[in-house]
């Protein structure tokens, strides 16, 4: 893992082939495939509009026009539903951003060069973290009211802590190594360091850890918007969906199960993902991606007249 | 015994950090406390007559000093909406919502540890793959869902097996029926104890397959004549009690979304709803002490944690490692 | 005890480690077993014991004593036995690789500790953090024996006597005592039982040079004088040449080169073990300078200490012929003494 690595088109295809030939890897793809294309089909096309409200069909049966059937407003369960996979994934493409970015910058304090600067992040960090993602986000609610950067925010400032923490140890054995010794002695910066020596180190951290945050940062949007404090009402998102269905529980109980169940796959599909691109990127762990073994080829076979 | 200190002087800090920073987030962050608190349509009047009630025409150190002291004394403030101090507000919410949170940590570790040591005991890779899925989808579900399912199945009224109250907690609460509150909060507890059984389930597999690495106690105890199992159960459980310490802490603080979630859902009159609703409301006193007092919370527990965990492990204990 | 390997062939995942391999140890016996990293020499040696990670297929013959460990069965019939019988728990199964049927776990475990004791590698990993050192060397005593308390700290007193650590340790923990006193103790919780076989896997990799002679010293004279078997792995000659009368050459899952140990020093036939012991030749020099180096550290481990029985008395001087072989062991072996 000490080992710089050289990321590459090669490199790359062999990879996502990698992924691909698993079982979980595979399943990680289509679905984060799936997910991708009908966020983009939600922008253009919806089975129904999604502000039509037919009046004469409010909390309908799944039908031919409305396959999952409709909500208390006569909307369409189903078009909420691709709509919402836009807002969520935009959600989690952020909170990734940003959560890494938090935690990337903590990193960097924390395995900075300044004792002082040092322990002092990583107090913080030891602090902060027993402080749940909903209070952050209850926080960050009263004065910016109930909106998709609540979840945002408190998911990244979580995240971004957890990944700090998560990552430190690898950040500290690369940040004491002597190549940093030596490339610090040839005049790169603290921040240079962070970019080309840290992070190639940290990166099997984090792949998981961030696809890990996207995942909860889905469930937290289910959650935090069911509480009121999540994306604002009118907004399609799954977790509007999810409360949404919770009033169908006496109606239809069977619609209740589609919100639930897209947010699951997707968060499976997220953590997932993360494992396999760890095990697929890691050359301990993937053959396909080592170049021919160090031992010299008489080392091998065709000595047995001796044994 | 420095750790200790050193701990303790973190845990001092960072309350008086959290609490400045709930302060300031409530105070400069955009918009005025009291307009905010007066509504969109108040008039200039009420906004003032608000602001001077609470003291907010004061300079913020000395807003800030008067709210810590009366933090120090016990006294939480008056709430803006309900005028009730929010202190007996909080401890009536508060039985509520520790022991649904206590009750699904007990479903949580009842599941995930069983499932998690038999996931690394099984030798048979099908089981694993199983055991792996299991894990996965069960983090996976949000709370919500998860409550909604258990409705399904055994809420009373709109159930298949109708069995379990739905809705709502008695009014007289513990003293006057302690076993229908208990009846309440089964369901609650259960729809956030198993999506935190996942968690622990794979903590727990991770921290038991990391401490029976070749070459180590676990190894060395099947060479001293134990089998895999009896290794594993005896030596690698125990080793790995430290880390599955700190995992009921973590798990404790990634469950309270849920908890809120569940207490919504099933009309518990909790924690959950209080602040909710607080935040709502605007509520900003009620809001700020109820957040601190919360934080607070969860860094009291996290200290706890951290002592425990050097407790059970005597090469951090003796002050070796760091 | 003796020992008998015939045609063992040890795969993990996809990838065959060992290929067919066999190996005798007669009774009393100290075999040596030395190859370069990765040529599967402690995947035999975790094969007798039953230790092999759960994905591990073999398939051949392990005798040990009167017990057949690995039994070569018809094909077809192992299946019953896997999916059946034994109880249906998990971790009582046999194990089927190939067309041979591995011994139950119950059935190792009691040999493991009571028949065949183990040295590891790393005693700072192995040795259990939370017991203390009485509680670590009467373990295999607690598992195997019915015996009261008070013998059994009795045989556990004597046990410490005999590797050299003072009575004092009894109720300390592994992370009080020093990395040769880790092994010492690991060597005692190894013979406490006094078994029939003593398998060493790299006992002294983790050691340095000074403590690696006295423990290598004190392992071969406990063995010699309970006339036990033994099965020495290592990838270092010097620690060969001490330890063992007989030797196995294994590369890349193979048995190159057998035979006694000093005549197999002294003109090796095979050309990877022409090439093994041609390199510690000329590096001989080097790590000589390398061992007074590193004297100083071991010094206080060494003045801590009795003497130990078999302890010669030039400790010190050419102190070191430990030679890093293939890959760069020593740059591993130090980085594992840090640890």
């Amino acid at each position: 893992m000490t080992a710089r690595r050289v990321i590459s088109r090669a490199r790359i295809a062999v990879v996502a082939r990698t992924m691909w030939s698993r079982g979980t890897g595979r399943y990680a793809l289509v679905m984060l495939g799936a997910w991708l294309i009908v966020a983009l089909v939600s922008l253009f096309w919806t089975p129904q509009p999604l502000l039509a409200t037919d009046g004469y069909h409010v909390w309908d049966t799944p039908s031919a026009s409305h396959w999952l059937g409709t909500d208390g407003t006569g909307a369409d369960v189903l078009s909420w539903l691709m709509a919402g996979s836009r807002t969520n994934l935009a959600i989690a493409a952020l909170t990734v951003v940003c959560s890494g970015a938090l935690g990337l910058l903590l990193v960097g304090l924390m395995v900075s060069r300044s004792h002082a600067l040092a322990s002092v992040s990583v107090a913080v960090v030891d602090a902060l973290i027993s402080i749940p993602t909903v209070l952050i986000a209850l926080l960050l609610a009263v004065p910016f009211g109930a909106s998709a950067a609540v979840v945002v925010g408190a998911c990244s400032i979580a995240y971004g802590l957890n990944l700090a923490r998560v990552a430190r140890p690898a950040a500290l054995l690369a940040a004491r190594s002597q190549y940093v010794e030596s490339a610090r002695s040839n005049g790169m910066g603290g921040f240079g360091v962070l970019v080309r020596h840290i992070v190639p180190n940290i990166t099997p951290v984090l792949a998981v850890q961030l696809s890990m945050s996207a995942g909860t940062s889905v469930l937290a949007e289910a959650g935090l918007t069911y509480l009121g404090v999540g994306v604002g009402a009118g907004v399609p998102s799954w977790g509007h969906s999810l409360a949404t269905s919770v009033k169908l529980i006496n109606v239809f109980p069977l619609t209740v199960l589609w919100p639930g169940l897209v947010v699951t796959l997707a968060v499976v599909a997220l953590n997932l993902f993360g494992d396999a691109l760890r095990d697929a990127a890691d050359p301990v762990a993937n053959p396909a991606l080592r170049t021919a073994g160090p031992r010299p080829t008489h080392w091998r076979k065709g000595t047995s007249d001796d044994r | 015994m420095r750790f200790v200190i050193r701990r303790l002087l973190l845990f001092a800090a960072a309350l008086f950090g959290i609490s400045v920073l709930v302060f300031a987030a409530l105070r400069i962050l955009p918009g005025d406390v009291a307009v905010v608190m007066a509504g969109t349509n108040a008039t200039a009047a009420r906004v003032a007559e608000l602001r001077a009630e609470f003291g907010l025409d004061r300079p913020y150190p000395v807003q800030y000093l008067d709210w810590a002291a009366g933090l120090l004394h016990g006294d939480l403030g008056m709430s803006a909406l309900t005028g009730r101090a929010v202190a007996a507000q909080v401890g009536r919410r508060a039985a509520i919502t520790f022991p649904l949170i206590v009750m699904s940590l007990v479903v949580a570790l009842a599941v995930g540890l069983p499932l998690g040591c038999a996931a690394v005991i099984t030798r048979n890779p099908r089981l694993r793959g199983f055991f792996h899925v299991l894990a996965i989808a069960g983090g996976a579900v949000p709370a919500l869902w998860s409550g909604l399912l258990l409705l399904l199945l055994f809420g009373r009224g709109v159930g298949l097996l109708g069995v379990l109250p739905s809705q709502g907690f008695p009014a007289d609460g513990w003293t006057g029926a302690p076993g229908r509150a208990f009846a309440s909060l089964v369901l609650p507890a259960f729809a956030t104890g198993f999506v935190a059984a996942a968690g622990i389930m794979r903590y727990t597999r991770a921290a038991l397959e990391d401490i029976a690495a070749e070459g180590g106690p676990v190894d060395m105890a099947m060479a001293c004549g134990m089998t895999r199992t009896q290794a594993l159960l005896r030596v690698g459980l125990r080793l790995a009690t430290p880390q599955l310490v700190s995992v009921v802490g973590l798990t404790f603080a990634s469950m309270i979304t849920g908890v809120m979630v569940i207490e919504n859902l099933f009309a518990l009159p909790g924690l959950g709803a209080l602040l909710v609703g607080d935040v709502g409301n605007r509520d900003l006193v009620a809001v700020q002490s109820e957040l601190f007092l919360l934080a607070a919370f969860f860094l009291t527990l996290g200290l706890i944690i951290d002592l425990t965990h050097r407790a059970l492990d005597p090469r951090l204990a003796a002050g070796e490692g760091e | 005890m003796t020992v008998d390997i015939a045609d063992l062939h040890i795969s993990l995942g996809m990838q065959e480690i060992v290929h067919g391999v066999d190996l005798h140890i007669g009774d009393g016996e100290r075999v040596g077993l030395i190859g370069p990293s990765g040529s599967g020499k402690s995947m035999i040696a975790k094969s007798l014991l039953g230790l092999l990670p759960r994905e591990a297929a073999l398939s051949g013959a392990i005798t040990m004593g009167d017990a057949a460990i690995l039994a070569p069965g018809a094909a077809g019939d192992g299946a019953d036995d896997f999916r059946g019988g034994r109880g249906g728990r998990d971790g009582r199964d046999g194990r089927r690789g190939g067309s041979s049927i591995y011994a139950d776990e119950r059935t190792l475990a009691d040999l493991r500790g009571r028949y065949v004791g183990a040295v590891f590698q790393n005693p700072t990993r192995a040795l259990n953090p939370v017991m203390t050192i009485a509680q670590i060397i009467g373990l295999p005593l607690y598992l195997h024996y019915d015996l009261t308390l008070a013998e059994r700290v009795e045989r556990i007193k004597a046990m410490l006597d005999k590797v050299g650590l003072p009575q004092d340790t009894l109720l300390k923990r592994p992370h009080e005592l020093s990395g040769g006193q880790r092994q010492r103790v690991g060597i005692a919780a190894a013979l406490v039982t006094s078994p029939r076989l003593i398998i060493a896997d790299e006992p002294t990799t983790a050691l340095d040079s000074i403590t690696q002679r006295q423990i290598v010293d004190l392992l071969v004279s406990l063995v010699d004088d309970a006339g036990a078997s033994m099965l020495f792995i290592t990838h270092d000659f010097a620690v060969l040449q001490r330890a063992t009368t007989r030797c196995y050459v294994l590369d890349a899952g193979l048995v190159v080169e057998s035979g006694a140990t000093a005549g197999l020093l002294a003109a090796p036939k095979a050309a990877p073990t022409r090439e093994l012991v041609s390199a510690a030749r000329t590096l001989t020099l080097h790590s000589d300078m390398a061992g007074m180096a590193g004297a100083d550290g071991a010094e206080d481990d060494a003045s801590t200490l009795p003497p130990s029985p078999g302890e010669p008395g030039e400790a010190g001087s050419g102190a070191s012929m430990r030679l890093p072989l293939k890959g760069d062991p020593a740059a591993q072996s130090t980085e594992e003494t840090k640890r």
